[in-house]
């Protein structure tokens, strides 16, 4: 039995990630299936050193199992246990990682024990660049890259919202945000409001790839812009193709107060979500009937 | 072809992944098999040397590529993908020609040129491989040489839009890559490196169940995993 073979549970979590990635960021889904890749991954990792450290220590048949005796039903130690363990063994595995690791097993139990829906309304920012700085950590330890884990695409936009946990970033951001807030309420209350409708009026045509989003100093609409991560496959409705494509945000610009937040660690300690969806439609006319031209002729 | 002769043979399946070899003594081929390792058996056939035909549909066994498409040709494959570790060779022998004049055919793995981002696709996606006892696997797998291959898509399916996308990837270099076409005589010898080079069994000009070729697997393991 391959049970607790760290390749096949590597494997699976990849599978799972994969499903993951298959659906939209929002969808609860996407937080869904990504706990259950975790808990596989937390395992692949600990099976790696040795197929030993998975089994339930209560019963000796599960530490018969795992050195390679064939034995049916084994058990398998709690998903808790196996987060101290990596706390114990695997370098960069510490106490933030574990938590990170309990935190989504807790909501997955929620979600597969309970009628809540615990996956619901939960923010990326809570979660995702601890997840990734996890899965990352684990994939070394097997001495993999997370490119091998997530796959090229996503595993360039995940190593950017692992760059988001340093700490001195999230200094420096809430400092210039309140500098900003400051400067702007120091303002006469007439300079505001010319200054927020001014914005207002430059915000009515978007540029590609960019959103409006609440500036965290002032309040105003400001401008997010991203990076397109993927674009979610077509829905064919009301006679047009609608495509999800999601993008990680990599600048926010104010236009009332001037706040400029130019990464996508900045966007988040700033409290801004880090990706967000823009819907694009196609007409299925202009796809396959495209314009007449007439032939050139010289008359 | 002697016993003396296996270094030579040796080096040109080492060169171009197979060697084919003409009027040789069926006695010899079980230590031909030997030399290049041990011979492995499916638990459903424990013979070593195996006699296989084509079958139709309703003869063959459930499972097999024979009960998908009968006496028609097979795609290209890599020979019991459906072990953990499939045969590294495949020692291929005519018996019989057979009255349809059914040609093999090689693709080697080599010839598909895979840049670094497609190698790194079909070395990450995740597929299913066997149908009593799945697992996952790869189509490929880092090796010494660059790569060794793993591909049936009758035993084999993508489990993720990863796995898809290495699916549609493969094909497309299946359609564009060159292929070798073997025309069988009586006496034929073909070793294949099962890693490495994929092969199809081509079509017949009529019914041919008098085809007869015996096959004997060598390396790989059928059994469980083990730690």
């Amino acid at each position: 039995m391959g049970a607790w073979d760290s390749d096949q549970l590597w494997l699976k979590a990849k599978a799972y990630i994969d499903k993951a990635n298959e659906v939209e960021h929002g969808d609860p889904h996407f937080p869904f299936w990504s706990s259950l890749a975790l808990e596989l991954l937390t395992r692949a990792a600990l099976t790696y050193i040795h197929p030993v450290l998975n089994a339930d220590p209560r019963e000796d048949s599960n530490l018969l199992y795992a050195c390679g005796f064939e034995i049916k039903q084994p058990r398998s130690l709690p998903a808790h246990s196996v987060y101290l363990r990596l706390e114990k063994t695997v370098k960069g595995f510490g106490k933030a990682q574990r938590e990170l690791c309990d935190f989504l097993a807790l909501l997955r139990n929620q979600e597969l024990h309970s009628a809540d829906l615990p996956f619901d309304n939960l923010k990326e920012s809570k979660w995702l660049p601890r997840f990734y700085e996890v899965c990352m950590i684990l994939c070394n330890s097997m001495e993999k890259e997370l490119e091998d884990f997530l796959g090229n695409e996503v595993a360039d936009a995940a190593r950017k919202l692992i760059n988001t946990l340093a700490k001195e970033t999230e200094g420096t951001v809430k400092n210039s945000i309140a500098a900003h807030a400051k400067v702007f309420a120091e303002k006469k209350p007439d300079d505001q409001s010319s200054l927020q409708s001014n914005a207002k009026a430059a915000l009515l045509k978007l540029p590609d790839h960019s959103k409006r989003e609440v500036c965290p100093a002032c309040g105003t609409l400001g401008l997010l812009t991203g990076q397109l991560i993927k674009s979610l496959p077509a829905i064919y409705f009301d006679d047009r193709l609608w495509t999800d494509q999601e993008y990680l945000a990599t600048e926010f610009e104010c236009l009332a107060c001037e706040l400029n937040l130019k990464t996508v660690e900045e966007i988040i300690y700033a409290g801004i979500e880090p990706r967000f969806t823009l819907q694009t439609e196609t007409s299925l006319h202009d796809l396959y009937e495209p314009d007449f031209d007439y032939e050139y002729d010289n008359m | 072809m002697l016993i003396s002769d296996i270094p030579r043979f040796q080096s040109t399946l080492a060169a171009d992944g197979y060697v084919l070899e003409r009027n040789i003594d069926r006695d010899i081929l079980l230590g031909i098999a030997a030399s290049l390792g041990p011979v492995k058996t499916d638990p459903r056939h424990p013979q070593q040397m195996r006699l296989i035909k084509p079958q139709t549909m309703a003869d063959a066994e459930p499972n097999t590529l024979s009960s998908r498409y009968g006496m028609d040709a097979f795609p290209f494959h890599t020979d019991a993908a459906h072990w953990q570790i499939p045969p590294n060779y495949v020692l291929l022998y005519c018996v019989e020609v057979g009255s349809g004049n059914r040609p093999t055919y090689l693709i080697d793995s080599k010839s598909f040129w895979l840049t670094q981002m497609e190698l790194s696709l079909l070395c990450n996606a995740v597929w299913r491989s066997g149908h009593l006892n799945p697992f996952l696997c790869t189509v490929t797998c880092p090796s010494d040489s660059g790569f060794s291959i793993r591909y049936d898509p009758g035993c084999m399916s993508p489990r993720s839009p990863r796995g898809v996308k290495a699916a549609n990837l493969l094909e497309t270099k299946l359609n564009n890559a060159q292929c070798r076409k073997i025309e069988w005589q009586s006496g034929d010898l073909l070793i294949i490196n099962n890693w490495r080079v994929l092969h199809a069994r081509g079509p017949a000009e009529r019914a041919d169940a008098d085809r007869v070729i015996a096959r004997i697997l060598i390396g790989g393991s059928n059994g469980c995993l083990g730690f």
